[in-house]
């Protein structure tokens, strides 16, 4: 069949929910494309929706509880188990007033956006928001969040910052016992052991079948492969799985197109824009590995979970062994030797940086990892964004590398 | 040095000793190993252990001050790094790069770094990238953040690595901790914080004997040589200059009409010329949050838990309603009228939260608060004429309100950013 995606995508470039607009017609049973749950009333309100995945979250979802949060070192299946729904914020393209007056310029675009929706009352409707400790934007925000004098409740988890350290097992463990009695407490939510188990299935198969479809890179356009990576971090995990299923068996049914062009390797955080994933495609080059932390490092390893074991246990143990953040360190596992790792074997010929502006721990680590790529003799080109649109300058630029990589 | 600045007798003994610590780095060592470390790591244990220090931030402090700061922050840009990074990091970087175009010819390489991010996380990515180029060891010391309040697990975990430290220590250059040692160093760091807590604290008295530069220059002993001897006969000497001044009835700045409260790291290549902006409309800053930051006694009894609490348990470790109450009571305790508040774009965990800090502080006392943008190092940040007119225009507000304590009306800041 003809590519069910691409037209609606590549049309609309205004922010990474558009792109889901082109798949709402996607046949299926219970869910249409993104937008699972009940219809959308008009045609209007579902445009509204697909723009801003927040705004409409309510009536989208009736009866489920929102809690938001923003890294992927969220332990969502314990959110889960406690019958709320994660959802995760990203930044929303739009200008950014209110939250300019709590927070100074050189903040990121995601802490600047999701203030801004915060102030704005667009996340009334979340009963609370989950700040894993990662970077100092991160930190402050809690706080910030906390301060504002919404009705939010702000949970912290202390996630260690050297996941090697002696006694970082112990202290994501009581992390977690925390975040239960948390739960507990100011929440009213109890999570048993059977109920945690059940998520941590859920979210091994939603894992599973995101690495499947992660494997046919090829048969999918990458901008496809991010909007449904992105739609199950604002959608039911239950939801996103039935999506997964379908796109699986929708890529199964498509020839895998024999690619050629350049093989690129993306790098950054949270890709909350992914029409540069199309660019690159249109170029002629191709996507084959990244490291993005709304890519490969949120699917990568799975909590395993055994008979007796108990689940806890099992999604510390993930935890550490889970690919690491920029704003993580691991001591035995450095940014730079990762990445040439991961470029090698996938066999990229390039890499792109695809870095927020502000975000100081890719701001670090990127120097290194492009110093080790030189010394590989792999080229790399870098991309800042901000909450605005790639310009035409972006096109020459990855127009301009891509040649370069094309042999001849 | 500006000419409303006065100088303290101390100055010449403060400048000896700190030439002597930066000149004493570059002494044959007899095989002391060198430790690099950032300014909240738990240094008494690297001494008790016979690691002689360094200090990048204080040395990045110098470059700032001599105008140097800029250019090594530029060289590490050439070498990739973003020019919104920490300039500090940025000046250390830079002149690990191009020793040769930095003061005092760079920091000397030392065998092992030691950063502990309970000041920020940019230490731990900045020492990643000093391990990486000068091919040394290093030990990241994990201090959880505060939100709330330090759990029995979150200290645990600190102390935890405090012995993970020890033998980072012993197996990189083969020194052994001595409890001893350890406790004379102890000793010796809260002799030195005892001090400077009473320094600071003299500062209530009318006229303030010291502005805020007095307190940023002053500040470097406590930092770089903490829990020395040195140390300790220096704020002693400082001390009994101060009480001197404090009996004489002699302020910082000549006619006090106006006490102010700073909030963050100074801006070091403005160091007077900054503050004498201020200084002309008879305003001192008698406190702030920066120079107390190292303030912070060992406990008595277990020695390693108590740097394990207490280097967990810092000022920027801790939420942005802990840092607004201590400004608060600093307000109450020294009597101040304004508050200012750099917005510093290098260091996001003493900036990003200022504006939510400064609406705490003014809801509950009253008073106005000013946010500066400018930067600690890099002057391509600092832009005098905006500054100049927010000054001002600040000072403006204070006159409006009487000068001296009103609890209403409450202005929210003066709406300057
Ligand atoms: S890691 Fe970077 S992008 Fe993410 S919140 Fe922190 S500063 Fe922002
Ligand atoms: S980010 Fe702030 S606390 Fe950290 S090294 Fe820079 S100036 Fe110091």
């Amino acid at each position: 069949m003809a590519c069910p995606w691409r037209e609606g995508a590549r049309r609309t470039r205004k922010s990474w929910s558009d792109y889901c607009e082109g798949e709402v017609t996607v046949e299926g049973r219970r869910t249409t494309g993104v937008a699972a749950g009940p219809p959308p009333a008009a045609d209007a309100s579902r445009g509204l929706w697909l723009a801003d995945p927040y705004s409409d979250w309510p009536a989208r979802y009736p009866g489920r509880r929102a809690v938001g949060y923003f890294c992927s070192y969220a332990p969502l299946e314990i959110l889960h188990a406690a019958g709320l729904t994660p959802l995760r914020l990203f930044p929303v393209e739009g200008t950014v007033a209110q939250a300019d007056a709590v927070l100074p310029p050189f903040s990121c675009a995601l802490a600047r956006s999701t203030t801004e929706r915060l102030l704005l009352g667009e996340l009334s409707f979340v009963e609370a928001v989950l700040f894993v400790h990662t970077c100092d934007t991160m930190q402050c925000l809690a706080d910030i969040w906390r301060m504002a004098g919404t009705d939010l409740k702000v949970i912290n988890f202390p996630l260690p910052a050297v996941l090697s350290a002696r006694g970082a097992r112990e202290l994501v463990q009581a992390g977690q016992r925390e975040l239960l009695r948390a739960l507990e407490d100011e929440l009213g939510r109890h999570v048993t052991d059977e109920s945690l188990r059940a998520s941590v299935a859920l979210y091994n198969e939603q894992r599973r079948l995101l690495s499947e479809l992660y494997a046919w890179r090829d048969r999918l356009p990458a901008l496809r492969l991010w909007q449904l990576s992105m739609a199950g971090f604002v959608m039911p995990v239950e939801d996103h799985i039935s999506l997964l299923q379908q796109s699986l068996s929708v890529a199964a049914g498509a020839d895998g197109e024999s690619r050629r062009g350049p093989r690129l390797a993306i790098v950054g955080t949270v890709l909350h824009e992914g029409s540069i994933l199309d660019l690159i495609e249109e170029l002629g080059g191709q996507v084959v590995a990244d490291d993005l932390c709304t890519g490969e490092r949120y699917l990568q390893s799975s909590v395993e979970l055994h008979e007796d074991g108990d689940p806890q246990t099992a999604l510390v143990e993930r935890t550490l062994a889970r690919p690491v953040c920029p704003a993580k360190r691991h001591a035995d596992r450095d940014a730079p030797e990762r990445l040439v790792r991961l470029a090698r074997s996938r066999g990229a010929q390039g890499v792109v940086f695809v870095l927020p502006r502000y975000c100081d721990p890719c701001g670090f680590d990127s120097v290194l990892q492009r110093r080790a790529l030189d010394t590989e003799g792999i080229p790399h080109l870098t991309v800042e964004t901000e909450l605005t649109q790639p310009t035409g300058q972006l096109r020459t630029r990855l127009q301009a590398f891509l040649e370069l990589l094309s042999p001849g | 040095m500006g000419r409303r600045h006065k100088r303290l007798k101390t100055a010449s003994e403060l400048q000896r000793l700190m030439q002597w610590h930066y000149a004493s780095l570059r002494l044959p060592r007899l095989g002391r190993p060198l430790a690099w470390v950032t300014s909240g790591a738990p240094v008494e244990i690297l001494r008790a252990m016979g690691v002689a220090v360094a200090y990048p931030e204080n040395y990045g402090a110098i470059c700032g001050a001599q105008h140097q700061a800029t250019a090594l922050c530029q060289q590490a840009e050439a070498e990739g790094y973003s020019p919104d990074l920490c300039s500090y990091a940025r000046t250390s970087l830079g002149a690990i790069f191009q020793p040769h175009a930095a003061p005092m010819g760079g920091l000397p390489k030392p065998d092992l770094l030691l950063a502990c991010n309970n000041i920020c996380s940019t230490v731990v990515k900045w020492y990643e990238a000093a391990a990486d180029s000068l091919h040394v060891p290093l030990f990241v010391l994990d201090t959880p953040f505060i939100h709330r309040e330090l759990t029995p697990q979150m200290s645990a975990y600190v102390l935890t690595q405090l012995d993970e430290l020890v033998e980072f220590v012993e197996r990189s250059c083969g020194r052994r901790l001595s409890a001893e040692r350890l406790r004379r160093v102890a000793r010796q760091a809260n002799e030195t914080v005892r001090l400077w807590g009473e320094i600071r604290a003299m500062c209530r008295a009318r006229p303030s004997p010291l502005n805020a530069p007095d307190l940023f220059v002053n500040m470097a002993p406590i930092v770089v040589l903490r829990g020395t001897g040195g140390a300790v006969r220096f704020y002693r000497h400082l001390h009994s200059e101060v009480a001197e001044r404090v009996r004489d009835g002699v302020g910082a700045v000549s006619e006090e009409k106006y006490r102010l409260l700073w909030d963050n790291i100074a801006i070091w290549p403005q160091l007077y010329r900054f503050y004498n902006y201020f200084v002309n409309y008879g305003a001192c800053f008698v406190a702030d949050t920066y120079t107390g930051a190292w303030s912070m006694e060992i406990p008595q009894g277990d020695i390693m838990k108590g740097l394990a609490e207490t280097y967990a348990s810092v000022y920027l470790n801790q939420s942005l309603e802990y840092r607004a109450r201590r400004m608060i009571d600093l307000i109450k305790e020294y009597d101040v009228q304004g508050f200012v508040m750099h917005s510093n774009r290098s260091c996001k965990p003493y900036s990003l939260g200022q504006y939510a800090i400064r609406r705490m502080v003014t809801q509950e006392t009253g008073i106005p608060g000013l946010v500066v943008e400018s930067d600690m190092c890099d002057e391509r940040a600092f832009a005098l004429e905006p500054i100049r007119t927010r000054i001002q225009a600040f000072v403006e507000t204070l006159e409006s309100m009487g000068g001296s304590h009103t609890t209403q009306p409450v202005v929210e800041g003066t709406g300057v950013r």
